[in-house]
């Protein structure tokens, strides 16, 4: 695992504000290595952008990163190496106009990424930006180079970005939910395009999204993030085919149109807690339709669970030796009920 | 499921914006020429993607935008065309529940208040009498049922009075004097207590608490927030709801147990839905049938589960293959090219044409597959190019007849893996006639005149498809698909793509 492209090790980022201590990302370990991508999943407030952020030094105050360490190459950026690797990392948020700034025209843009981190310029500049347009699948690139975002379509602009992220020339790109404001078959082009410049630039890639589908056909590994703490860990075959965290599982079923219609969805009770202390427990557990009294008293640690050969990982004390109950026989949830 | 009556007739309806521009120039065709009924008690679900007019087709059957031409029929009464008593009576019938929950609730106001707005602007109760005979009905806050209209309360021959089954009152809140020529009907309450009564039923029924009523918006989560819309949404007792993307917003765990929600209210007062969404999952859980719009039409309709395993039309083909992940079983993908046209310049024949995976190719041409898709984006750039603002490089460019060679040639050589020969020009390897015709529009893309080249390519290599505007074909079992490949003449759209993009 040294040879690993990113490692981040009991990562922990929490933010101070007046009344209490939030911890956002509370002890996540996990590792990307060259040319596969990495998943993190888990619904709004799980703190999967603010993994992200840190991965990437973004986190601004009062968020500060408090514990863990975050290697690149095996160099250490918690501490503030971040400028050392400011080009091998690039990042693709969800809103492309966010990412994109209005008065001036998207190949500017790109050749001001260009001038920085590959010291191009001049023709040799606009040459590379057109280049990368294509390379991104905009038609007509070389006209397009000198429009403004705003002449450009949803998915047109999130190429773009992605071409700016590509003029860094990174070796790890973080991608944060870069297809949720897109209508479904631009995502799918959005995609394909990151799933072939993976493969040819031999990228390594960090994947958030709240949405399964996308998990499912994007990447090669899985995390899934509960209230700042990776609750599961899986190669993304076996997250799928064999669920074993019951929040990974009540995620799974929640999704409609997986079956056919009809059929009532099963629901997780609750909403996502804000982690504000250190975990002295299961953090799903007054959610979990299969917590038992243990799961209040005991913090789960993350061990071995399913396929002895898959790196299979959860937290939850259903698979812990040291606890007489075990998990329930099939995948099944129960319908959590119907409670605001 | 069973043929239920029609609850609507859309026939034919049209909206279109005019911006007025300087030029006069053409409307925003947002929803042009769609029919189809919206049967009693079942989910339409609404598919396509953004900007093919969904929303705006839900606006106007609830003639909250005015139809630019055609009708929605709810008993045999053209909604689209009613003002004054007879919209307002529409608009308690007919509700809409908005997809950002946290911008359709005001901040100023809390719960109870938002979700007692529409009682106050309907001045609620108002209740409907049905009466034997011609006796008048008299008293504060009561009518006498006209019509088909719905009774609140009936008052038989006798005197004896009956509420309507689930009617939000009880005998106990008024008294009913039949004794004279006439019906004195007496609220116990007054107005405005029975408006918090009904806001707390209303509370229960969408599943929040009793203590919410003085809560703000802003301290609600967004599944909270979206309940309290659909409460909105039920206070004047309505039958028909158009839901326009209510759980888009909403992570999955949440999302469910609205979707819930909304299926059990369904089944409890007889609801019926127009389901509008994106999200092509969530249709398929909801939805009894489905239709698919593209750039202001409805491509193709048809009960749920039949649209899903098996599209008619390339456009549903397309879209279902699109999903991520294993949720519906599709073939290898379909990857659209580009985005969906302007509605102020679509396409002419048929929609879909300039993005159809199954588009029907002139014969006179041999052009390999690949090739047949460079045409086909050659010409959506040129197209592109001329609708395109122009800088004011460009226009001066065109003025000083600066001709446009380097972006011209840049897209041969990109779109068509063409080489430079060694005098500068351009060689594709493609059958003579038709590089012919590339050159010529090539030519004319040079000379500023994109239009004339995009024209040109069309004239050569369009067919029935850019020709003909294909009407909505009954494909049996209840469904319709607007493709003109389901003429005899041709071959059905699916082999068609199976050859073209899943063989070998």
């Amino acid at each position: 695992m040294s040879d690993a492209l990113l490692e981040v090790e009991n990562l922990r980022t929490v933010f101070h504000t007046e009344k209490e201590t939030i911890r956002a990302v509370d002890g996540v370990s996990f590792d990307v290595q060259r040319g596969e991508t990495v998943g993190l999943v888990g619904e709004s407030g799980s703190g999967k952008s603010v993994t992200a952020r840190s991965v990437l030094g973004l986190v601004e105050e009062p968020g500060v990163i408090e514990e863990g360490s975050i290697q690149f190459r095996g160099d250490e950026l918690v501490g503030g190496n971040w400028e050392e690797h400011r080009g091998d990392i690039a990042i693709v948020f969800q809103d492309p106009m966010n990412s994109l700034n209005p008065v001036y025209t998207v190949g500017n843009q790109i050749k001001e990424a260009l001038r920085i981190h590959q010291g191009l310029r001049g023709q040799e500049a606009t040459d590379a930006a057109i280049e990368l347009l294509e390379d991104v699948g905009i038609p007509d690139a070389a006209r397009r180079v000198s429009e403004y975002p705003h002449q450009f379509s949803g998915g047109m602009r999130q190429r773009a970005v992605i071409a700016i992220a590509l003029a860094c020339d990174p070796d790890l790109l973080v991608c944060d939910e870069p297809t949720t404001a897109l209508d479904v078959t631009i995502q799918a082009q959005i995609l394909e395009l990151l799933d072939e410049l993976q493969r040819e630039e031999d990228l390594g890639v960090l994947f958030i999204t709240h949405d399964m589908g996308v998990i499912e056909e994007t990447t090669d590994r899985v995390n899934v993030m509960y209230a700042g703490e990776f609750v599961e860990s899986a190669p993304v075959d076996e997250l799928f085919d064999a669920p074993k965290h019951p929040y990974t599982k009540g995620l799974l079923a929640s999704i409609p149109g997986r079956t056919a219609g009809g059929d009532r969805l099963p629901t997780i009770e609750g909403e996502v807690p804000t982690s504000t202390s250190e975990p002295t427990e299961c953090r799903f557990a007054p959610r979990c339709p299969h917590a038992f009294d243990a799961c209040r008293e005991v913090h789960p640690e993350r061990i071995a669970v399913g396929d002895p050969d898959a790196a299979h990982e959860a937290a939850c004390l259903l698979y812990d030796d040291e606890f007489e109950e075990s998990p329930p026989e099939d995948g099944v949830v129960a319908d959590g009920g119907e409670t605001a | 499921m069973s043929e239920a009556e029609p609850f609507l007739e859309v026939r034919d309806l049209k909206k279109y914006y005019d911006d007025g521009g300087l030029l006069g120039s053409d409307p925003v065709k947002a929803v042009d020429g769609v029919s189809f009924d919206i049967r009693e008690g079942e989910t339409l679900g609404l598919v396509g993607e953004s900007g093919c007019g969904k929303t705006t087709l839900g606006r106007t059957i609830l003639n909250l935008e005015t139809a630019t031409e055609g009708e929605v029929l709810a008993d045999d009464t053209d909604v689209t065309s009613i003002s004054g008593r007879e919209l307002r009576r529409w608009q308690s019938h007919a509700q809409m529940v908005f997809q950002d929950p946290d911008a359709s609730l005001n901040d100023r106001m809390t719960v109870g208040e938002i979700i007692r707005e529409p009682l106050d602007a309907h001045d609620w109760p108002n209740l409907a009498v049905s009466v034997a005979g011609d006796r008048e009905v008299a008293g504060k806050r009561v009518h006498r049922a006209e019509g088909d209209e719905r009774p609140d309360l009936t008052v038989d021959a006798d005197g004896s009075v009956t509420v309507r089954e689930g009617a939000p009152l009880s005998t106990d809140d008024l008294t009913v004097d039949a004794d004279g020529g006439r019906i004195d009907v007496t609220l116990q309450k007054h107005a405005a207590e029975m408006r918090e009564d009904r806001v707390r039923s209303l509370l229960e029924q969408v599943g929040l608490r009793e203590e919410h009523f003085y809560r703000y918006p802003h301290q609600f989560s967004g599944g909270q927030s979206q309940r309290v819309g659909i409460a909105r949404a039920l206070a004047l007792e309505p039958r028909f709801l158009v839901l326009d993307e209510p759980v888009s917003a909403l992570d999955v765990s949440v999302q469910a147990r609205i979707i819930n929600l909304l299926e059990d209210l369904q089944a409890e007062l007889g609801l019926t839905f127009l389901f509008i969404a994106h999200d092509l999952s969530v249709v398929r859980h909801i939805a009894d049938r489905v239709a698919v719009m593209y750039l202001g039409e409805v491509m193709e309709l048809g009960p749920t589960e039949q649209v899903f395993t098996d599209p008619a039309h390339p456009y549903t083909e397309s879209l279902l293959s699109a999903i991520p992940g294993s949720m519906v079983e599709t073939g290898e993908r379909i990857t659209l090219r580009g985005t969906p046209p302007s509605p102020r310049d679509p396409p002419s024949g048929c929609r879909f044409s300039s993005r159809c995976p199954a588009k029907i190719r002139p014969d006179e041409y041999s052009v390999t597959g690949e090739h047949w898709e460079a045409l086909d984006q050659l010409q959506s750039v040129f197209r592109a190019r001329s609708n395109a603002e122009k800088g004011i490089v460009d226009v001066v460019k065109e003025r000083l007849g600066i001709q446009d060679v380097s972006t011209v040639d840049e897209l041969l050589l990109e779109l068509f893996d063409a080489e430079r020969d060694g005098d500068g020009g351009i060689t594709i390897d493609m059958a003579d006639d038709a590089a012919a015709v590339v050159y010529e529009a090539a030519e004319l893309a040079r000379a500023g005149d994109e239009a004339g080249a995009a024209e040109r390519l069309d004239d050569a290599f369009g067919s029935v498809c850019s020709e003909e505007h294909p009407d909505a074909n009954d494909v049996g079992a209840g469904r319709t698909s607007r493709c003109l490949r389901h003429r005899e003449a041709y071959e059905d759209p699916g082999p068609v793509i199976e050859q073209r993009y899943r063989s070998d």
